[in-house]
């Protein structure tokens, strides 16, 4: 069943650059996606016309069949967006005020936000944390904490911006792990990223983006095949010959 | 973009200027023997980039996270009491200032005399409410107070106002649009 | 640097963790002004409650006086100013009255400033923001939730921005600021790089804001108004009431 359908969306700077040449695309519920380009690509502001961060000129962006344009509250509740740069997102003093700040802002009664908090951040392996200050944490411990305080707002598609930008390995592992459990668990996940090495091999479906447009879809195993073309580094695994694998064991 | 996100962009900057300017009471730069410390400049600052309202916003949650017990204050003090202390004035003068200069550099739309102005005026209610309550809680004598509390500034306030200059000019084009029109080019 | 309060909250259950954010907000108020009249009774029987709330709340006498140490310097100038007089000449004299007097000012200050710690150490964050929503709603013009909620920002990214403060500076460090002796160079050098970044991640913060459905109607910390608190507020008034005996 598709969750997200984009279609026909155009998206233009202010400076005039053409962010988003007629891009469309279907989403189906339960489905990890991965989605490539180099930098510049336009990967970012797709993911935040999904978000209802941006709006389109034209074409049209529709979350469990509701426009997002029409009802962006509704659609932010559905897809949880986890940015970039960890530490502009964080936005309470404390662990357990940032989690808490979605449900807040869903005016759910205290009870609930104390379980959803307490949930979430089980999820990433955070409880405990409640009363640390962000700026405290570690890179990996701010990445988790930024996807536990989307996962509190109990959204069913997580789209994650570059998750494992800026973390050391045991970080990049744990942030995988998470991020294979919450597929597991039946979430739609979107991950944009350049660098395909650490996370194509869970991938079901790999989408190739290049100055705006969407130029290859399918299987990861289908795609991979010549993607220097486009600016993506292909995963050494392929470079050497051997298919995809693992980045991780 | 919709109304109720131009108003929390707004909410944003205001917010992040007043931490700029709590982090201005810590911050010195070291010119030669005296350091010059930062936080007059930024309360010029939030008047210049925010305009009048935004500004005076800024500064009053500077002041808020000062009231309710946070080091935001020069040396890394906080509380209530410090407004009823000798440097109390001041502090209620940086919210004025804020809002003076705010409204005056609006009105002329980035010109630089308008600016200037805007920040003379700004410095000057800084020291009219900082002076004044440093004698009524001092006791002491008018021209004294004004010896203490304002001639040993003066050349820093100067140096900063011909700085907030370029700042402002060079920080203006991040924030065009979200709070007042787009400045017509000088 | 980086750091925003010395003593961080830190959880327990005793009398000041229980007491409404509200009550401990009006008594640091109450008390702070009753301070100022400067009454020997009053400073005494403050302090002996004080001392008693610290071992309450679990706090370490000698860890509460290392993290306040840099208000012990500022305790020392404030009594130098008002103690030393240049009676007839430039030779200090110190007369027993005025030292006796700036002693009781410098007395007054540090149980401000314990209160203070108190308050942080024994309170949320988000509870004391709670209580301000409450303290700012009669007051007209002021939108009391917005304010709660820039005021939680001015939290989570002061000890950011002092970072990253430092972190400017020591790369214009690195590359020989200090030759420039021109100090509205030095001033534009610093403050443009540091004040970009801040809005660049204040675009950034919005939009992830937004993104979490950021909206007027929040769910703010419940608050609860229990005899513990009335107890306090008694306790509060009666040692205030102090400052009225000789």
């Amino acid at each position: 069943m598709s969750i997200i359908q984009i279609s026909h969306l155009y998206h233009r700077f202010a400076d005039g650059t053409q962010a988003l040449d007629d891009v469309t695309l279907t989403f189906n519920e339960g489905e990890f996606t991965v989605i490539a380009g180099a930098n510049g690509s336009g990967k970012t502001t797709l993911l935040r016309h999904i978000n209802g961060l941006l709006f389109s000129e034209s074409g049209t962006v529709a979350v469990c069949g509701k426009s997002v344009k029409g009802d962006p509250f509704a659609a932010r509740q559905q897809v949880g967006m986890v940015f970039q740069d960890a530490d502009s997102q964080i936005v309470g003093e404390t662990v357990y005020d940032d989690v808490a700040f979605g449900p807040e802002n869903l005016s759910l009664e205290r009870q609930q936000i104390n379980q959803r908090v307490n949930h979430a951040l089980a999820a990433v392996d955070l409880s405990g944390f409640e009363n640390k200050m962000p700026h405290h944490l570690s890179g990996g411990e701010k990445r988790r904490l930024a996807i536990a305080g989307v996962l509190a707002m109990a959204p069913r598609v997580l789209m994650m911006d570059e998750p494992f930008s800026n973390l050391d390995y045991p970080a990049t592992c744990r942030v995988l792990e998470y991020i294979r459990n919450l597929h597991k668990n039946g979430h739609t996940i979107i991950i944009t990223t350049h660098d395909l090495e650490k996370v194509i091999a869970h991938a079901q479906r790999l989408v190739i983006m290049v100055q705006g447009s969407v130029v290859e879809d399918g299987i990861p195993a289908d795609v991979i095949d010549g993607i220097e073309r486009y600016g993506i580094r292909p995963p050494c695994s392929v470079q050497l010959g051997q298919g995809i694998r693992p980045w991780v064991n | 973009m919709d109304a109720s996100a131009q108003q929390l962009k707004r909410m944003v900057y205001a917010a992040l200027m007043a931490a700029l300017t709590a982090a201005g009471a810590y911050i010195a730069i070291p010119v030669g023997p005296v350091p010059i410390v930062l936080q007059n400049l930024f309360i010029m600052l939030a008047g210049l980039l925010l305009g009048g309202r935004w500004g005076l916003i800024s500064v009053a949650v500077y002041l808020l996270a000062g009231a309710v017990g946070l080091p935001v204050f020069a040396g890394g003090t906080g509380g209530i009491g410090k407004f009823v202390g000798p440097t109390g004035g001041y502090l209620l003068g940086f919210a004025a200032a804020a809002y003076l200069i705010g409204i005056i550099s609006e009105s002329g739309r980035g010109r630089v005399a308008i600016d200037v102005i805007a920040m003379v005026a700004g410095t000057l209610i800084i020291y009219a409410f900082g002076v004044s309550w440093l004698k009524v809680v001092t006791g002491m004598s008018f021209s004294k107070a004004l010896t203490v509390g304002m001639l040993p500034f003066l050349i820093g306030d100067f140096l900063k106002i011909a700085a907030a200059i370029p700042i402002a000019r060079a920080l203006r084009p991040m924030m065009d649009g979200t709070f007042t029109a787009v400045r017509a080019a000088e | 640097m980086g750091e925003l309060t010395a003593i961080g909250f830190r959880p327990g259950q005793s009398l000041l963790h229980r007491l409404d954010p509200r009550t401990k907000q009006a008594l640091l108020m109450g008390l702070s002004v009753a301070g100022l009249w400067e009454n020997l009774t009053f400073l005494v029987l403050c302090t002996v409650v004080m001392m008693l709330c610290v071992n309450d709340a679990g706090l370490h006498i000698r860890r509460l006086i290392l993290e306040i140490r840099y208000f012990f310097f500022f305790l020392c100038l404030v009594f130098g100013v008002r103690a030393i007089t240049f009676t007839g000449g430039w030779t200090p004299t110190l007369r027993a009255d005025v030292a006796g007097e700036a002693l009781t000012v410098c007395w007054r200050l540090l149980l401000v400033v314990i209160m203070g710690v108190l308050l942080m150490a024994t309170t949320r964050t988000a509870d004391i923001r709670a209580a301000l929503v409450w303290y700012l709603k009669p007051i007209p013009l002021v939108d009391e939730k917005m304010a709660a909620t820039m005021l939680g920002l001015v939290v989570r990214f002061l000890p950011v921005i002092l970072f990253q403060g430092a972190e400017i500076a020591d790369a214009q460090r690195a590359r020989g600021i200090e030759r420039r002796k021109n100090p509205l160079i030095r001033l534009m050098r610093f403050t443009i790089p540091l004040f970009r970044r801040v809005f660049i991640s204040a675009d950034e913060l919005a939009a992830a804001m937004q993104a979490r459905c950021y909206n007027e109607q929040r769910t703010f910390p419940e608050l609860s108004f229990t005899w513990r608190d009335g107890l306090a507020i008694g306790v509060g008034i009666l040692t205030s009431s102090t400052v009225l005996l000789p």
